[in-house]
């Protein structure tokens, strides 16, 4: 249900929050929308819809997306050099007014478009209900897209007549402010596009600016919701004063009163309603943000250190309750490798799983336990208990070992193979394998990647030497494995 | 101040608007009654489509209709297409063949049974044989066992499983269901002769070693180790169809398009089906594994209620809508009456200076709270009603389905505004100097 609400809200607020912001822009009294503002709506998205059906049909996502993202941004982008160069002069000479009023409709419109589009493609890969018989599921999932459309609506509407009574440069100044954001976010979005369309071509600089700024973008619903409050606290300081009434006032002193203390308690009202619905828009989007749309967490994963032999020794006895005992051994390049140990049966038949926390698969998202149950998070499959430690569909990939009486042993170059199974590294200190050299793994100048093994150097002369000749620095290192190979058997 | 002005009007003109009340209920009772059902039964499909364990059944591509007389399949098994019991082992080795649980091959056939204590005549009965905990060699697992012990969990034995050993002579103990054994008057410890209901062949003497309770037909079959009902109709080797039961993950937009038509799928999209385990693609791996089977998810609820539901549910979407509309009509004309009626006080309001939508807040807020009265009146008779229906038509209670209450309370508050809207507008036409007159 939250699910419905945020990825509605995500998409439209910045459209509700131009609705707010418009008014003052095109000089309308009460935040009443500019003349031709529901056309512009409409229009708006007509066009997102058509965009949708568009992408769907041709399955063009990642050309129709760019294009509606690029539309928005010029328009925003226009806009707001409208707004902080030309305009600011015109209308304060009361001109503009035309230029204002149609900046006013090419926003309303474009921001309508880009958020239908975007709320579509944001839950394109979820459906309301499994069956097409009304059950519950459906009702609810439904009701929240109706009560997250009349949320957002309730946001521009009241948030227009509560900006109605803020001063003019403060709306316009934040106006100016969201549609920076969304011309950040916007750019990264295109540039992104472009460069999956490979229209522009790729670079480090380009990769890390869109990756840095759709990091931060989702959080801009929030600093616009944000803003609007902020608007709304300034219009406190322009309400008007209740002054004290004396006992002896003439009436007409008292009917003036009236009046002013009726404006106070109006305009009080309108502020309260913005803020219960900014609250509440806040409140869905946190908790769909950063609670329920989260991956389950891995249980902590025990730290092992293998003996001088090179093998780490687990007791039976530790892991043969039927729970998941999760394990982490550090090789030497840095890389985190998971494995987990379980009792396959029951506590009479002790047969001891031994696998990496991976899957050939989905990769190294890990399992968790829930209950009895083991689950891949990434998948969401129940892995079959009695499996574990046989290869092949979703199940974790097996890992060498030998039963020794009560204790299973596992040999360090066994976890070293499946090391490229996981993309986790920490930072640890390795040994140059040309000059002997100890090098930081995540500050070393040189690396090379050779056998599926990761190589840093200390200077580029033995990374050039190592490049030259690498099976001479890496005699003894067996190759690690691919993910791809993690079905075969492996006997233990 | 349009709170306590709505709390004194609300107490004025009860008759009326018990009358009113009384209308939006009939038709509130109507719709719970219907919209329980159909969510009833849509919420049995959801939770069934999104559990996390399916059954397959695997039969013959080419199946003979089945000839069933009171739950009897009377058809000659030598008509009908079989599957060879030497393929079960490659349903175990599909991609996701980790994640099947287990299966139980299926042979039924028509049976007499003599010597129970209570029958002067043989019963003619249903006679099922599968696997209980059978080996089944695996090239990856020679010890694995399975059948319905791992496939039906939940059914249970007074007395003992029957013993399987393939060591020595085929057993000879069986399982008897629960109905039968109490019409029979069967123990466990009996025994009995089966023989073929078709011809009089060979009978075999079988010891009933338990009692089989399971909430499903086989509460009125005799259940046999395969290897002896094969024996009994000469099928060495053969059967019928096979249950399998599977770990799965919840069917999505994905799977319901691979369902319709796996052609349609795009090479990704077809490969990120088939690497999921939806029940879907483990049957459609099971057929591609085992030569001439089908393999369809047994859905219980959707392959029962929810055909009908599924099939009549704009009936029911049109006979509320008409049972709306009519009660809405029937509000509107009372309202109309009331707005006349209390005419001389709305043009008092207006002289007073009160605002239109004021004025019109008034009465649909009174409004508003009739058709609350009356929901909850409908929901009560409804919910009752309800289960009548689901007795009568799907022979089963219908669980109280809480989103019904705000549904129809909401409906039945829309539905007295419906009514409202046109004697609130005539409000506006009151001019208040006429009114106040008397005119």
């Amino acid at each position: 249900m939250a699910f419905y609400i945020a990825a509605l809200a995500h998409a439209l607020l910045p459209l509700a929050v131009i609705m707010a912001l418009v008014p003052s822009l095109a000089r309308r009294a009460n935040g009443a929308l500019p003349a031709g503002g529901v056309l512009a709506l409409v229009a708006g998205f007509v066009g997102g819809g058509v965009a949708t059906l568009a992408a769907a049909i041709n399955s063009s996502e990642i050309v129709v997306g760019t294009l509606i993202h690029g539309l928005t941004l010029v328009v925003a982008a226009l806009a707001l050099l409208a707004l902080v160069g030309l305009l600011a002069v015109l209308i304060r000479r009361g001109k503009g007014t035309v230029l204002a009023h149609a900046t006013a409709l090419f926003l309303l419109a474009a921001f309508a478009a880009r958020g239908i589009y975007d709320a579509a493609s944001a839950s394109a890969n979820r459906s309301l209900t499994v069956t097409g018989v009304v059950n519950t599921e459906m009702i609810v999932n439904s009701a929240a897209l109706v009560i997250g459309v009349a949320l957002l609506l309730a946001l521009a509407l009241v948030g227009a007549r509560v900006v109605a009574r803020a001063p003019r440069w403060l709306a316009l100044a934040v106006l100016a402010l969201v549609l920076a954001m969304e011309v950040v976010a916007g750019s990264a979005a295109v540039m992104l596009g472009l460069l999956k369309l490979d229209a522009i071509g790729v670079s480090s600089g380009r990769i890390s600016y869109v990756a840095k700024v759709l990091m931060v973008a989702p959080w801009a619903a929030y600093a616009e919701l944000a803003l609007l409050l902020i608007l709304g606290i300034a219009t406190v300081l322009r309400s008007p004063r209740v002054p004290p009434l004396a006992d002896a006032a003439p009436s007409a002193e008292r009917v003036e009163h009236r009046k002013v203390r009726a404006r106070a308690l109006f305009e009080r009202r309108w502020r309260t309603r913005l803020a219960g619905v900014a609250v509440f828009l806040f409140a869905v989007l946190a908790y769909q943000d950063l609670y329920a749309s989260l991956p389950p967490a891995l249980s902590a994963a025990a730290p092992v250190t293998p003996d001088e032999k090179g093998e780490v020794r687990i007791p039976i006895e530790q892991v043969k309750d039927g729970d998941l005992h999760r394990y982490a051994y550090v090789a030497a390049d840095g890389h985190r490798v998971r494995f987990f140990l379980i009792n396959r049966y029951d506590a009479e038949h002790v047969r001891i799983g031994v696998v990496f926390d991976a899957c050939m698969i989905c990769g190294d998202d890990g399992y968790i336990q829930r209950g009895e149950e083991i689950i891949c998070i990434a998948c969401g499959v129940r892995i079959f208990k009695p499996s574990i430690g046989k290869p092949g569909g979703c199940n974790p990939i097996p890992l060498k070992h030998q039963v020794a009486g009560d204790t299973i042993v596992i040999a360090k170059a066994d976890l070293d193979k499946g090391a490229s199974y996981f993309s986790e590294v920490v930072e640890v200190d390795t040994v140059d394998p040309v000059n002997g050299e100890s090098v930081n793994n995540l500050k070393a100048p040189y690396r090379y990647d050779y056998g599926g093994r990761t190589y840093f150097f200390s200077g580029k002369d033995s990374y050039e030497a190592f490049k030259a000749d690498p099976g001479k620095y890496t005699k003894g290192n067996e190759a690690r494995r691919l993910r791809v190979q993690g079905h075969e058997q492996v006997e233990g | 101040m349009l709170g306590r002005m709505l709390w004194r009007s609300v107490l004025e003109g009860r008759r009326r608007k018990s009358l009113a009340a009384i209308t939006v209920a009939l038709s509130a009772a109507l719709i719970t009654t219907l919209f329980s059902l159909s969510v009833d039964v849509g919420d049995k499909m959801a939770k069934e489509m999104k559990s996390y364990g399916s059954n397959i059944r695997v039969s013959p591509k080419a199946e003979a209709m089945p000839l069933v007389i009171d739950g009897v399949d009377y058809n000659p098994l030598k008509d009908q297409d079989t599957l060879e019991e030497a393929d079960l082992p490659k349903i175990k080795d599909i991609f996701w063949r980790n994640n099947i649980v287990g299966l139980s091959p299926r042979l039924a056939v028509a049976a007499r049974v003599e010597g129970a204590a209570d029958t002067s005549k043989p019963a003619e009965v249903n006679l099922v044989g599968t696997y209980f905990d059978h080996p089944l060699a695996l090239p990856d697992d020679p010890d694995y066992r399975t059948g319905v012990r791992a496939t039906n969990p939940f059914w249970r034995v007074d007395g003992a499983w029957p013993n399987e050993d393939m060591a020595g002579a085929p057993s000879e103990e069986v399982l008897v269901g629960a109905n039968l054994a109490s019409r029979l008057d069967v123990k466990t410890g009996d025994e009995l002769t089966l023989s073929l209901a078709a011809d009089s062949g060979a009978a075999e003497t079988v010891k009933v070693s338990g009692i089989l309770s399971t909430g499903d037909a086989e509460d009125d079959a005799v259940v046999a180790p395969l290897a002896l009902v094969q024996g009994m109709t000469g099928l060495e080797g053969q059967v019928q169809s096979v249950d399998v039961s599977a770990l799965t993950i919840p069917e999505n937009e994905l799977s319901n398009r691979a369902r319709r038509d796996t052609g349609q799928l795009t090479a990704e999209e077809y490969d990120v089906w088939y690497c999921t385990a939806y029940v879907s693609s483990i049957a459609h791996q099971i057929e591609e594994a085992v030569p001439n089977a089908a393999a369809r998810p047994i859905w219980q609820v959707a392959a029962s209620e929810g055909v009908v539901i599924g099939r009549i549910q704009v009936l029911l979407l049109t006979v509320s809508l008409a049972a709306i509309l009519a009660a809405a009509m029937a509000v509107s004309s009372l309202m109309n009456t009331t707005v006349l009626e209390r005419s001389r006080e709305i043009g008092l309001m207006k002289a007073l200076g009160a605002r239109r939508w004021e004025i019109q807040a008034l009465f649909l807020g009174e409004a508003a709270m009739v058709g609350l009265v009356g929901g909850v009146l409908g929901l009560i008779v409804g919910v009752g009603l309800a289960q009548v229906v689901g007795r009568s038509v799907f022979g089963t209670g219908i669980d109280f389905q809480w989103i019904t209450v705000p549904i129809v309370l909401v409906v039945s508050v829309a539905t007295v505004m419906l009514g409202s809207i046109l004697p609130a507008r005539s409000i506006s036409s009151l001019s208040p100097a006429e009114v106040l007159h008397g005119h």
